[in-house]
């Protein structure tokens, strides 16, 4: 799977428009991290946990657009764009969506 | 280019988990750590308790005291009680407690079939078990075995893990510090009701028989505690609560007849009868 966020794919020609995919979860910590990410507060510093945390949920959403990709017969996912927002204390949304489209390599191409 | 927008199947952004089942989850670890925590909590303080003083625990227990029956309701109440404490006292004589502990006997006129140690040293002997026993043999076993129990300090250590434990339990579920004082002064309400487990009672056992071994110069008789309470099964409401936390009966002699003959104790000689004024309950 093609996953890029410019409107095009370089060398290959999009052949067909297949709308809109999009993926997004919500994660949290468990406790034990959020009472560290606390003392960390006291003394500044990477939130080495949330950054975990977003890190992770990116990757799933992500994983979440690609399933909706291929599940409608894309090859590749362009425009692709991130978003976030805060649901609930210690909880985050990440939210990625794209247009899925086919692609062939442009030489093929018509 | 050709332009589609096919539906995008459902489900992909959900978590196909049953919720109930990820509850289910959830609350089983949850219900593991709390477990172990208080299990944890309530050793500790099982253990640091047994560092109070014994002048603490005699302060604690003027609350115990407040919440007896009131004492006198028979006409020869006090003769029984002092026959009882004069029990007591002869056998803290022959084995010994602690320095500073002293026990303090309280005649129940009631008819449980039981008799409990608790705080500060006071012992409650029921007159449900007085009428039942066949000799004071027997009635010294039980006094010994609870004196026991003041001696390896059980009232203070139930009482700690109790308040300790419902204290964490109370904190956990988030109630109110107003709810929670109810609830842990409801607690010592009941102190009465100490409960101690088996371990202990095993050991009030061994130790009971040692003093009446030292009094007696025999250990007859005890047993017969034991067969007297093993008939109270009948009466359902005075077994149930003796049932859940002491050993039974059979057991509970299997032991203190091992425990005779490791020692080389005689295990039966002659019988002191009870005073004919406990005999008349």
């Amino acid at each position: 799977m093609i996953i890029t966020n410019i409107e095009t794919v370089p060398g290959k020609t999009i052949v067909k428009h297949l709308g809109m995919v999009q993926g997004n979860t919500v994660r949290a910590k468990h406790v034990g991290k959020d009472i560290l990410a606390g003392f960390k507060n006291v003394f500044g510093g990477e939130l080495k946990s949330y950054t975990d945390l977003l890190t992770e949920s990116r990757e799933e959403a992500t994983q979440r657009m690609e399933a909706q990709a291929s599940a409608i017969g894309a090859n590749a996912v362009i425009n692709v764009r991130y978003s976030t927002s805060s649901v609930a204390a210690g909880a985050a949304e990440l939210f990625v969506y794209g247009t899925a489209v086919v692609v062939e390599d442009a030489s093929s191409g018509s | 280019m050709e332009y589609q927008n096919p539906q995008v199947p459902e489900g992909i952004n959900v978590s196909k988990q049953h919720p109930l089942k990820e509850f289910a989850w959830m609350l089983a670890t949850v219900g593991a750590i709390t477990l172990a925590v208080v299990l944890l909590l309530s050793l500790l303080a099982g253990w640091l308790v047994k560092f109070v003083p014994f002048s603490v625990e005699q302060q604690l227990a003027s609350q115990v005291i407040q919440q007896l029956p009131p004492s006198a309701s028979g006409p020869n109440h006090l003769q029984v009680e002092t026959y009882l404490q004069q029990l007591a006292d002869k056998l803290v004589a022959n084995a010994p407690l602690p320095e500073g502990m002293t026990i303090t006997v309280h005649y129940v006129d009631d008819s449980t079939v039981n008799a409990a140690a608790t705080l500060g040293g006071h012992v409650l002997m029921y007159r449900g078990l007085l009428e039942k026993l066949p000799n004071e043999n027997a009635l010294a076993m039980v006094m010994a075995h609870e004196i026991a129990h003041v001696r390896h300090r059980d009232p203070m250590m139930s009482l700690g893990r109790g308040v300790v434990v419902t204290t964490a339990l109370a904190a956990l579920s988030g109630f109110s510090d107003t709810q929670l004082s109810g609830w842990v002064v409801g607690f010592s309400g009941n102190l009465t009701l100490l409960k101690f487990s088996r371990d202990q009672e095993h050991a009030a056992d061994e130790n009971g028989l040692l003093a009446v071994h030292a009094t007696y110069g025999h250990t007859g008789g005890s047993e017969q505690l034991f067969e007297v309470l093993a008939q109270a099964h009948g009466d359902r409401e005075a077994w149930a609560t003796f049932l859940a936390t002491h050993p039974l009966g059979d057991e509970r002699i299997a032991a203190l007849v091992e425990q005779a003959q490791r020692n080389g104790w005689q295990q039966s000689g002659p019988l002191t009868p009870l005073p004919e004024f406990v005999r008349q309950l």
